[in-house]
């Protein structure tokens, strides 16, 4: 894509240059513009492109975009939207903003996005778009035809057609494939599939991420609890809302806010740092409970040699089975895996925490008999070791599963577990336990 | 539930069969005990049959491809689509796979689809598309769709080709049935991104999910048109890579749904790994017992140290396997700036231990030594490991990637224990410089 336009070029040509680009792209583009060079895009580009880029841009961004249009090109930019598109570009603003832009469509359409405005972020309902198609199932193939021929909007989405019988209620879908190969003479209620695949406005939207991946759906449509449709969910919006959550769990895993490749070394510090600082902070408390121990450190200082592995193996194993659970929570019907899931981490944590003790005792043995250690009996440390790598690593993993899955039914973002706070709780756990049994061993 | 119906007499099981979706028939297929598979076998349509294979795990799909002759299978293969026809061909055993190719056409398009890499845009193309000629008038073009709908996955996007048989563009099927007479094909397409058959998939999928494309066109060197991309295969693949992503940074190897043991002992491999590689840090500690024994309130801040430059590193590696599984552009500039991220990070929170470190240390009444000295080793070492780390986390990946292994096996875990060794050589290296004499 060329990420390089010349400004210098006539109006004529700069318009062909945008042309060849998506509105994806220019989206891209906009951000690093200069004022003047912003207005002559905005001047330039074709209607539909310009919806197409601005959908694709960040608020301020829209915000800013729209004072260089006149009256007559915003409200052609307005009603060009998809209603779902529409919607979001509204959310944020307040009320008095939302109704001079809603001024600009017509009645139905105005009240149909005021509509989706009261729907609940979590719910299905608040990202789905008004721009589908009905026929009643007791059309004649011809007519149906005809009917989205002439009424269909650029915006509509026409590769599924819903039918609803007299009660105004969804009854099935059809493929726009298979309307234009049925005869004349045919009606909707024969070639149409009966079919239950279809979502409540107040389902959740993970539901719907589920619905339309198994199904391999391109839309679902959207209903009330009286089998009115009321919208259709497309798998494009599926798609971004997808990335989002995989991209926000990564983020969380890595302690990085919401990260791109443009940032500056300024930005990006002053991104993470807040997540450094929380974890340095949170480390006072270890240190304080560390300090309690500094009789034992000053009589066995051997102990120091294997506090970093075992702290390491316990945030090790944690780390494993918070991000399985994590990805699991993505999973279908994980509800009804719950319990099996929390038994099974806990005992796959306390299986391989026993390995894992078992081979450090041989290793801590086999050094300190090495090493000849003065005043303590290797066999001693071998055991506190493997003792204490064995107990904090189950909970560890223990706490990788319950964790997440605990902040899942509050609603609270499971991947946020993930972060400094976690880390800290590992930390103090493994190290309590080590210079715990230590104290009661050599003391 | 298919357990149950498979009880009832075949009429009643044929009719449920009938209206079940391949998803869900899918799902309860994968709880039957082997009897019944059988009894579903003797009853299940190819069409339909075909339908389930689709929607199971392409192992899976293969492991009941076996249990067919060559014949059905050849049956069942004329029913999926290409590439899923493709995916299930490539888990065959071997001999298998080359006497069923055998049996295929010559031009069949499951052939060409296997000789794709996975990760190239080819291996997930289907190839039935509509393609019109750009000197169509749009009453021909509609025949043309008419016709040839129900052999094709979509009627949606209509693709346009020149004279000499290269895509470039494609037409709206809304488009297309509101223009009239005389309009030709070429007053009504439009010009539509596109994806090179030897492509990476993850570009083509980011392309697809950037520009909300329901069907993206695959076209070869000459632009001839091959087929196309469907959204949902994207998807599919896009959460695929996404979960691979997540599990490389937590070392955790691919899921697998299976008993306690078998997942147990399928992930204890890289914790033996880290296992391994966390023994050098009781080696190197122990060349400091000296300094320990001397100045044992130092292990104290041992945590703090190994922690926040694991953290930073955690943050850099991230970041890089991100560009790297990606395929962007510009490592180079990312490196350099993730480094100069680590040293201004690494000054703030030095300077923030130094001072905690001397209230602490003030405060402790056991202590003899100078607490000053004591903060100031901590802050500088603090410091002087978060700059390491960033780099440590853009190079090994980096040098992984020069020698062809897989970058993301340098997991968060693994980058955080080798940092580990460095902060501790260097908290205690400094100590030992610093504090010895006391």
């Amino acid at each position: 894509m060329s990420r390089h336009i010349n400004f210098k070029h006539s109006d004529a040509l700069l318009d062909k240059v945008f042309d060849a680009i998506h509105g994806y792209d220019l989206a891209l583009l906009y951000p690093s513009l200069e004022d003047i060079e912003k207005k002559r895009m905005v001047d330039l580009i074709k209607d539909d492109k310009l919806s197409d880029m601005f959908v694709e841009l960040e608020k301020d961004d829209q915000l800013e975009l729209i004072t260089y249009l006149s009256q007559s090109k915003i409200k052609k930019l307005i009603t060009s939207l998809e209603s779902d598109d529409l919607k979001e570009f509204l959310e944020d603003l307040d009320k008095e903003t939302q109704k001079l832009y809603l001024k600009y469509l017509s009645k139905v359409k105005a009240k149909t996005i005021e509509l989706l405005l009261t729907y609940e972020d979590d719910h299905a309902a608040s990202m789905m778009s008004t721009d589908f198609i009905t026929i009643d199932q007791n059309m004649s193939v011809n007519d149906a035809t005809n009917k989205i021929v002439t009424s269909s909007k650029d915006q509509d989405y026409i590769d599924h057609i819903y039918v609803i019988n007299d009660d105004k209620k969804w009854v099935g879908t059809i493929n726009i494939k298979n309307l234009i190969i049925a005869r004349q003479g045919q009606y909707i209620k024969d070639i149409m599939e009966g079919e239950d695949i279809f979502i409540f406005a107040d389902d959740s939207i993970e539901k719907a991420i589920d619905i339309v991946q198994d199904y391999d759906k391109n839309a679902i449509p959207v209903l009330d609890h009286e089998h009115h449709m009321i919208g259709i969910i497309t798998a494009d919006d599926i798609f971004d809302e997808l990335t989002q959550d995989y991209e926000e769990d990564y983020q969380k895993l890595a302690l990085i806010g919401d990260h791109t490749t443009s940032l500056t070394s300024i930005q990006r510090s002053k991104q993470r740092l807040p997540w450094l600082l929380i974890a340095v902070l949170l480390n006072l408390v270890t240190v304080s409970i560390l300090s309690t121990f500094e009789a034992t450190l000053e009589a066995v200082t051997v102990l120091v040699l294997f506090q970093p592995m075992i702290l390491g193996m316990a945030g090790n194993i944690g780390t494993q089975s918070l991000a399985v659970t994590i990805l699991g929570i993505h999973q279908d019907n994980f509800e009804n895996k719950r319990k099996k899931h929390i038994v099974k981490e806990i005992s796959i944590g306390i299986f391989n925490s026993a390995i894992l003790a078992t081979i450090a005792f041989m290793f801590v043995y086999t050094l300190l008999s090495i090493l000849g250690s003065q005043s303590v009996n290797p066999g001693d440390v071998a055991q506190v070791v493997a003792l204490a790598i064995f107990l904090a690593m189950s909970i560890s993993s223990m706490m990788g599963a319950l964790v997440p899955l605990t902040l899942d039914r509050l609603n609270i973002d499971p991947a946020s577990a993930s972060g400094p706070i976690m880390t800290t709780f590992n930390d103090i756990i493994a190290l309590v336990l080590y210079f715990g049994i230590a104290t009661i061993m050599f003391l | 539930m298919l357990k149950d119906v498979l009880k009832e007499s075949k009429k009643q099981i044929k009719a449920y069969l009938d209206h079940i979706h391949g998803y869900d028939l899918a799902q309860s297929f994968l709880e039957l005990s082997d009897d019944e598979k059988e009894k579903l076998y003797t009853v299940i349509s190819n069409e339909k049959l075909a339908d389930l294979v689709t929607y199971l795990d392409a192992d899976i799909g293969a492991q009941i491809f076996a249990e067919f002759d060559l014949i059905k299978q050849k049956h069942l293969i004329d029913y999926m689509d290409p590439d899923d026809a493709a995916d299930i061909i490539l888990e065959l055993e071997e001999e298998d796979q080359e006497a069923l190719i055998q049996t295929l056409d010559k031009e069949s398009d499951v052939l060409s689809l296997i000789q794709y890499n996975e990760d190239q845009t080819g291996s997930a193309m289907t190839n039935l598309v509509v393609k019109l000629d750009i000197s169509m008038d749009v009453k021909k073009a509609t025949k043309r769709v008419i016709q040839e709908a129900p052999e094709v996955e979509t009627i949606s996007t209509l693709f346009v080709v020149d004279e000499n048989d290269k895509f470039i563009g494609i037409v709206d099927l809304k488009k297309l049935l509101k223009a009239k007479t005389p309009l030709t094909v070429k007053d009504i397409y439009e010009e539509h991104p596109y994806a090179f058959d030897k492509d990476p998939i993850i570009e083509t999928i980011s392309k697809i999910r950037n520009y909300a494309i329901y069907e993206m066109p695959v076209v070869d060197d000459e632009m001839h048109l091959l087929g196309i991309v469907t959204l949902d295969d994207a998807l599919d693949i896009y959460e695929e890579e996404a979960k691979e992503d997540f599990e490389m940074l937590a070392a955790l190897p691919e899921t697998i749904e299976s008993g306690v043991i078998k997942t147990a002992l399928h992930r204890i491999p890289w914790l033996l790994m880290l296992l391994a590689i966390s023994i050098p840090i009781s080696l190197v500690t122990s060349l400091f017992e000296e300094i320990i024994a001397a100045v044992a309130i130092l292990v104290i801040f041992q945590p703090l140290i190994s922690g926040s430059a694991g953290n930073v590193a955690t943050q850099t590696l991230a970041v890089t396997l991100r560009m790297l599984s990606k395929n962007e552009e510009g490592i180079k500039k990312n490196s350099y700036r993730e480094i100069i991220t680590g040293m201004i990070n690494g000054l703030i929170i030095g300077v923030l231990a130094f001072v905690i470190t001397l209230v602490f240390t003030t405060m402790s009444s056991s202590l003899m030594t100078n607490p000053l000295s004591i903060a100031f080793v901590v802050g500088l070492s603090l410091w002087l490991t978060v700059l390491i780390a960033p780099i440590i986390a853009v190079s090994i990946p980096l040098v992984l990637k020069l020698f062809k292994i897989d970058p993301a096996v340098a997991s968060g875990p693994f980058i955080t224990t080798l940092i580990d060794i460095s902060a501790i050589s260097l908290y205690f290296g400094l100590a030992t410089l610093l504090l010895g004499g006391v």
